[in-house]
């Protein structure tokens, strides 16, 4: 039995994001290849924060709400591999706001949660590490920290991560990182680039 | 005693029951010294010996015999002249339909679980036959009416939902032994012996700077040639001593936090190579190995066993299950009635809780922990009974105002066991009972969505900016905000027939139809038909029902769902949300007095603390 109360919140945050929503995040219920458009799983983009190390940054945010929603937080899953302090080997997300023990409340919205992420890529919580590689990097040797952090961008190029792009001419990233940047727009169909960001 | 009117109700009243367990076996009971002569009764299980501690009218010699049949021969004993209709089937089977509901004066619910009890509420609404809903846990218990228009159906209010635990608590901070347990069902158990990539946070602390190619032994992989017993020693070191140990350099994470101690088993069993030798050599006989505890000779499973005998266990559990279960190995589920999963994850449970200093328990609790079991209490039961024949003898009566919710609880509140609550008014927002009774006749293979939105949702409902939607699944929206892409697949669902569109719509459809600009929503009932008078009926739709037409928002607002024109219904926007509310379970057990339900017992006795209080304030308000 799909529907009821999960069903007619999300219809309620789809309206309330479609009628406003913070600039340069894309979220919206997953097309499935049959054509069906389901609103229990959402495909997010959110851009990197202006003035940090994200910034230019797109990256893909999947996020799975239950039967039990909004009782329940949502499941927020980056792709697996994502380099960062606080999001586990699998890519889910680890941050109060979704830990229905701590700081969850059913009043949360898809834009808040959202928000609260894009800020938690720029200021991890080392009290909470869900990958070891990440989070000794952050603690022992902060400047390649800041390399890898800037480097996980290439990272999800290589896995072909379309909706992984960059709207903005690289100015920040190192000469490497623009090498990449080539090689990834080489590889990836223009298209699915053009029809979300032009 | 009841009055010369309540006894002619009681005898021609046509009773329907559904379970014939716990709760069903005392009502049957009650009801037919109550002077009930008309009774059927449905239930798909059959009897075990752990139902024959209180559902007494079952014999040991009736085991594996229906409850249905047997409960209906145990009571025609000492009642001969009553009918009773036995069915040994499943009330969601299709002969129990709308017309065999509407047969019956008043439906009373003895069920084990969520989903018949949803079934049986609905057929219950579209019958229209008043429903008295019951359920037990332990010394808690409570009755519930619910009739149709009058007080809020089962769905009315949200269900409190099994407790769930965030995974960073789970993987790296636990707390408390259910933490534990749960990391040792799903995590421990899921990774070494189900579906592995259902687990992959267990190995998360490996896959660290040292690359994976410089690892050649996966740690919790068997190597070709490697004993089980040297396998599980690898096992224990890693799972107990490496992760935590990896885990204790996020120094962090510790500050404000007891830091957990690693466990290697050369500290706690030193000997054990030794120890298990003989029996890791020819494996585990057969005959004698479905539980490591007995071959370790432990005995009592009540009992709280030291670090090393869970060690043992813990080993020995992964020893037997590779010796017996080797070719489910990769497949396992952990299911609490299998004795060996049992001991492998209490063993794991108990040896995470004593690396993080959290009590260490029985196996006999954990065991209820992980299987969320929860004992069930006869007394509980037959109380529960007691109070559905009264509600239904009101409910026969026509005597609505005195129908009652009553909670049993399990410390008096005001001298009081038994705290009657006066039923709440049906949720105008239910999705269930309150649907906007809007139908649309349309033939679902000829028309196409165009047609439905064009002639009915546009020029007839008056809604500008559609929002279609079936179930959870959007099928249309319009607006300047959307992305090509979907612009482009709404137009192309236009153009299909209904019986085409991804999530097809047919006979029984209901669909929700919204408007993004306003605030209006109604749902749509499709019914099929084949043919359509081209003169009569041009459109070759009908729509039936009362819906609003050409209001703005704020008339439609300040008339939530009142009498403007008729009977409009406006379907107010899911956004309240009462808090109160503890449908229980009734819990079906074992021998050892223990049942199970659908949610974590734990979870069930803090919300129903709170929700205790809260009816306390509502039944003193109730007072005055």
């Amino acid at each position: 039995m799909s529907g009821g109360i999960a069903r007619g919140r999300l219809a309620e945050e789809r309206k309330a994001w479609r009628k406003n929503h913070p600039h340069g995040f894309v979220a919206r219920p997953e097309t499935q290849p049959d054509g069906s458009v389901n609103l229990m799983t959402w495909q997010c983009t959110l851009p990197g924060k202006v003035g940090t190390g994200w910034e230019g940054g797109f990256f893909p945010l999947t996020i799975h709400f239950s039967e039990d929603y909004p009782s329940k937080p949502p499941k927020c899953k980056f792709p697996p591999g994502f380099f960062h302090p606080n999001v586990y080997p699998s890519g889910t997300v680890c941050l109060s706001i979704l830990n229905e023990d701590s700081g969850w409340r059913p009043a949360i919205t898809v834009k808040q949660i959202l928000v609260g992420i894009q800020e938690l890529l720029d200021a991890p919580n080392p009290a909470d590490p869900a990958q070891t590689e990440a989070y000794q990097l952050f603690i022992q040797d902060p400047d390649e920290y800041k390399k890898r952090e800037s480097g996980c961008v290439t990272r999800l190029m290589s896995q072909g991560l379309k909706l992984f792009v960059f709207n903005k001419p690289l100015l920040i990233l190192k000469d490497k990182q623009l090498i990449m940047r080539h090689e990834f727009l080489n590889n990836v169909h223009f298209n699915d680039i053009g029809s979300r960001h032009n | 005693m009841a009055s010369a009117e309540e006894l002619a109700a009681i005898k021609k009243a046509k009773i329907l029951m559904v379970g014939a367990g716990g709760i069903g076996c005392e009502l049957l009971k009650t009801l037919v010294l109550t002077g009930f002569r008309d009774i059927h009764l449905i239930d798909m299980d059959t009897i075990e010996v752990s139902n024959l501690n209180r559902q007494f009218l079952f014999r040991k010699h009736h085991v594996g015999q229906s409850k249905a049949k047997v409960a209906r021969e145990a009571v025609l004993k000492f009642r001969p002249d009553v009918n009773i209709v036995a069915y040994h089937a499943n009330v969601k089977s299709t002969e129990f339909n709308v017309e065999f509901f509407q047969n019956f004066h008043v439906v009373l619910n003895g069920l084990d679980n969520l989903d018949a009890r949803r079934h049986v509420n609905r057929l219950c609404l579209a019958a229209g036959v008043p429903l008295v809903e019951s359920g037990t846990t332990g010394y808690l218990g409570q009755v519930t009416v619910h009739i149709k228009g009058k007080t809020e159906c089962y769905e009315c209010q949200p269900k409190p939902a099994p407790k769930t635990y965030p995974i960073c608590t789970i993987t790296s901070t636990p707390s408390k032994p259910v933490h534990c347990v749960v990391w040792a069902k799903e995590l421990a158990f899921t990774r070494l012996f189900g579906d592995k990539n259902q687990a992959n946070d267990l190995d998360s602390q490996t896959k660290e700077a040292s690359s994976a190619s410089e690892q050649q032994v996966l740690p919790l992989e068997l190597q070709e040639g490697e004993s089980v017993a040297s396998f599980a020693f690898r096992v224990f070191d890693y799972v107990f001593g490496h992760n935590i140990e990896a885990a204790l350099k996020n120094e962090d994470a510790w500050k404000s936090r007891r830091k957990p101690v690693p466990l290697y088993l050369n500290k706690i069993l030193p000997n054990i190579a030794e120890e298990f030798k003989g029996s890791c050599e020819n494996g585990a006989r057969p005959e004698n190995s479905c539980s490591a505890m007995s071959v370790l000779g432990l005995k009592n499973p009540q009992e709280v066993w030291s670090i090393e005998d869970n060690a043992r266990v813990f080993l020995k559990s992964i020893e037997i299950l590779y010796a017996t279960k080797s070719k489910a190995i990769g497949t396992l589920v952990f299911d609490k009635d299998d004795q060996l999963a049992v001991e492998f994850v209490s063993a794991a449970a108990n040896i995470r809780s004593y690396s993080f200093g959290i009590p260490m328990l029985s196996l006999f609790d954990l065991k209820g922990i992980a299987g969320n079991i929860v004992h069930a209490i006869a007394t509980t039961n037959a109380i529960i009974a007691g109070l559905i024949v009264l509600e239904a003898i009101k409910i026969l009566t026509s005597d609505f105002n005195h129908s009652r919710m009553t909670y049993c609880l399990e410390h008096p509140s005001k001298k009081l066991l038994l705290m009657p609550v006066e039923p709440f008014e049906p949720n105008s927002s239910c999705y269930v009972c309150s649907q906007t009774p809007l139908s649309l006749e349309v033939n679902t293979s000829k028309s196409k969505l165009r047609d439905v939105v064009e002639k009915i949702v546009k020029a007839k409902l008056s809604v500008h900016s559609p929002v279609i939607m079936q179930g959870s699944n959007i099928l249309y929206e319009t607006g300047e905000d959307l992305e090509k892409d979907m612009v482009l697949l709404y137009t192309s669902n236009l153009d299909k027939f209904l019986v085409d569109l991804p999530t097809p719509i047919t006979n029984g459809t209901v669909l929700s139809v919204e408007d993004f600009q306003q605030e209006f929503s109604c749902n749509l009932h499709i019914k099929h038909r084949d043919e359509f008078d081209e003169e009569k009926e041009p459109d070759g739709m009908i729509l039936t029902g009362k819906w609003l037409t050409s209001q703005t928002p704020e008339q439609q607002l300040n008339v939530p769902g009142g009498p403007t024109e008729g009977n409009n219904v406006v379907e107010a926007v899911a956004g309240e949300t009462k808090t109160i509310n503890d449908e229980l379970q009734e819990v079906d057990g074992d021998f050892a007095e223990i049942l199970e339900v659908n949610t974590v017992a734990d979870k069930k006795r803090k919300i129903q603390d709170e929700e205790q209080a809260q009816k306390r304030m509502r039944v003193s308000l109730d007072e005055r």
